[in-house]
């Protein structure tokens, strides 16, 4: 009974230290997290714009503006603000400076200012009677690029520790792969075939470093290759077979003006790179729970496929919805502003929100194809291996 | 067409190779569309974006847990705990949204313009929608991990049934890193595949300096960070509460 309470009064002690070590953590976060912020806040020192922030705002209504889409009538209103800016940069920094802005309520296109938001300044001059006159540029944003980076960070460094390190490594290189890739494609280079061998190059970097186990990774590997080509071939499938030709004029962020047969490589590239993620998932997800099905004794290969399938079933399930949501949920705000201009709600689906829907449908095939992929990739490499002697 | 192919071969795909659960997964995917397309009406018709959209990740939770997972207890708890991070982050959301102006769209939108016949007068509130486009992102992120790591609990205290609170807790984080590992790359690869072009652009036409302060890096990276952030977060709350309600009944037979 005594060693009972010893044991669970060493398990507290434990868990007492942990958590002091978190606080202490989350603490050192918030702060460099708040030094970040207000250094960006104030870098006056390397912006290459002049800033101010502004300190107040007066607002006075202009003449609205309607607009009617088939079936109801809106009234945007518009409104006047003048702003006070307090310089905090350059030649006249700690002087004050007014501006007008017109803006609408809505912001569809526009920018509504508020008390505290920092702006760029273009243009500042002084006129013969004192007064300073600037151009209004945009929001001053990087601050809250800077903060949210550090906080995320620092976030998932405290909660996954050394491995979270090799997953921001890995991250970093992706990125870092993905701008020399872009490089080499305005030289030129055909875009997907360099998106697909480096995507699947990340993946058995990130494998390598996640998996010492030389069977395991060689089941995640091909199964994870398996699937990337699968996945690419079923949307070329897809695209082949249909009569009509798509679009792209409504590929968002898409360079105008742009060759048809360009615009479709990149398209498909961002099948490609939206399906591996949920691809890598599964796979590493099913190998690992064939390798301990078969280490607890499970050896033919058709229970095995069963079982396989079961954990695969719960799986899938739980990973359609984030392919679905993360992928309709940017273009919810185009959505509205269609369906506000008078466009129905089946030409929305078919045409503007059409390379969405398609990421969502390639997005789960590659997650669905994975299934099959993963788990006879395991049956082969792995089964093999545990054969009694 | 082509949409319908894709639904198509999805559809096949899952019937050849899940179960039950793929099925289940077929009719909750369905669901989903419906809810969104329904608050969307809403918003359309009037409604406030912000309380449209927490209505439908409600309502998209609420089916996901009794129906998709069979109203499993693990299901239950992770849907409270992505609640509750829901409700931990909204702060944080509201207070990016306010500062970051970033509501509506970027002149990097070519298409999207007055003159294509997407007139601005639209007496809407983008503020709400940027706000809610967030916050269904962050939901769809939450779930999948949530699941995870209810079902990780579960294990362990399948394993050992004498195990207390807070050895199952600190296992549980332990087990689940790996969990939050895939999920970051998970949703870092599907944002990376939907923000491809706006990259081209960026690498094409802008210098650095304009990328960090303009509207459209915002804004995507607004979701992209809260979603890790999320993802960061619900690995603690999530092994919390299914720690928490696995071993609560234990305490009473010491």
């Amino acid at each position: 009974m005594r060693k009972n309470k010893d044991a669970d009064a060493n398990k507290r002690g434990i868990i007492g230290v942990q958590a002091t070590s978190l606080i202490f953590k989350l603490a050192l976060l918030f702060l460099a997290t708040f030094l970040v912020y207000v250094i960006f806040k104030n870098n006056s020192f390397f912006a290459n714009q002049d800033f101010g922030e502004i300190t107040k705002v007066q607002q006075s209504p202009l003449p609205s503006q309607s607009s009617y889409d088939g079936s109801h009538n809106y009234k945007e209103n518009y409104i006047n603000q003048n702003l006070e800016i307090f310089i905090e940069s350059g030649k006249y920094k700690g002087e004050t400076l007014n501006l007008k802005h017109r803006s609408s309520t809505s912001n569809v296109y526009d920018t509504r200012f508020s008390k505290g938001d920092q702006v760029f300044l273009e243009e500042i001059n002084k006129d013969l009677d004192g007064t300073l006159t600037a151009k209004l540029g945009d929001t001053k944003r990087d601050y809250i690029n800077v903060t949210m980076l550090i906080l995320m960070i620092g976030l998932f460094f405290i909660f996954a520790s050394r491995e979270g390190f090799f997953t921001i490594l890995s991250l970093g290189l992706n990125l870092a792969g993905f701008y020399i890739m872009l490089l080499a494609y305005f030289r030129g280079m055909n875009i997907l075939y360099m998106t697909l061998p480096m995507i699947l190059t990340f993946g058995i970097l990130l494998l390598l470093f996640m998996e010492r186990d030389k069977n395991l990774l060689i089941a995640n590997i091909v199964a994870m290759v398996l699937a990337s080509l699968g996945t690419l071939a079923l949307a070329l499938l897809s695209i082949s077979f249909a009569p009509e030709k798509i679009d792209y004029d409504y590929l968002n962020y898409l360079i105008h003006p742009y060759a048809p047969a360009d615009a479709q490589l990149i398209f498909l590239s961002q099948l490609v790179i939206g399906a591996s993620g949920a691809i890598l998932d599964v796979v590493v997800t099913i190998v690992y729970a064939a390798d301990e099905l078969i280490k607890q004794g499970v050896s033919d290969a058709k229970s095995l496929f069963k079982s396989c399938q079961r954990v695969a079933d719960t799986l899938v399930g739980s990973m359609l919805p984030v392919v679905f949501f993360t992928n309709i949920a940017a273009s919810l705000p185009f959505f509205l502003l269609c369906m506000r201009n008078g466009f129905s709600v089946s030409t929305i689906l078919h045409h503007n929100i059409f390379f969405e829907m398609s990421r969502f449908l390639v997005g789960s095939i590659g997650t669905v194809l994975a299934v099959p992929c993963a788990i006879l990739s395991a049956i082969f490499f792995l089964s093999k291996r545990r054969q009694p002697k | 067409m082509i949409l319908l192919i894709q639904l198509v071969i999805l559809i096949l795909l899952i019937m050849l190779f899940c179960g039950d659960g793929g099925s289940r997964a077929i009719v909750t995917t369905v669901f989903n569309g419906l809810v969104i397309l329904a608050s969307l009406h809403a918003m359309y018709a009037g409604a406030p974006p912000l309380a449209a959209c927490l209505l439908a990740c409600l309502a998209t939770g609420l089916f996901a847990a009794r129906y998709q997972f069979q109203g499993a207890g693990q299901a239950r708890l992770a849907l409270a705990s992505v609640v509750a991070l829901i409700v931990l982050i909204l702060p944080l959301i509201l207070w990016i949204t306010s500062k970051g102006n970033f509501e509506g769209f970027s002149p990097q939108e070519y298409e999207i313009t007055d003159t294509n016949g997407f007139g601005r007068n639209i007496d809407l509130n983008m503020f709400q929608l940027s706000a809610s486009v967030m916050i269904i992102a962050l939901t769809g992120s939450l779930t999948d991990m949530a699941i995870g790591i209810s079902a990780v609990s579960q294990e362990l205290k399948a394993a050992d049934a004498t195990i207390t609170f807070s050895l199952l807790f600190t296992s549980t984080l332990r087990v689940g890193r790996a969990v939050l590992n895939t999920s970051i790359h998970t949703i870092f690869y599907i944002f990376l595949g939907e923000y491809l072009t706006l990259f081209i652009q960026y690498v094409s036409d802008y210098d650095w300096g304009y990328v960090i302060n303009s509207k459209s890096f915002t804004s995507e990276f607004a979701t992209v960070s809260i979603c890790a952030i999320g993802l960061s977060l619900i690995l603690p709350v999530s092994a919390l509460l299914s720690s928490w309600s696995l071993t609560r009944h234990q305490s009473n037979n010491k």
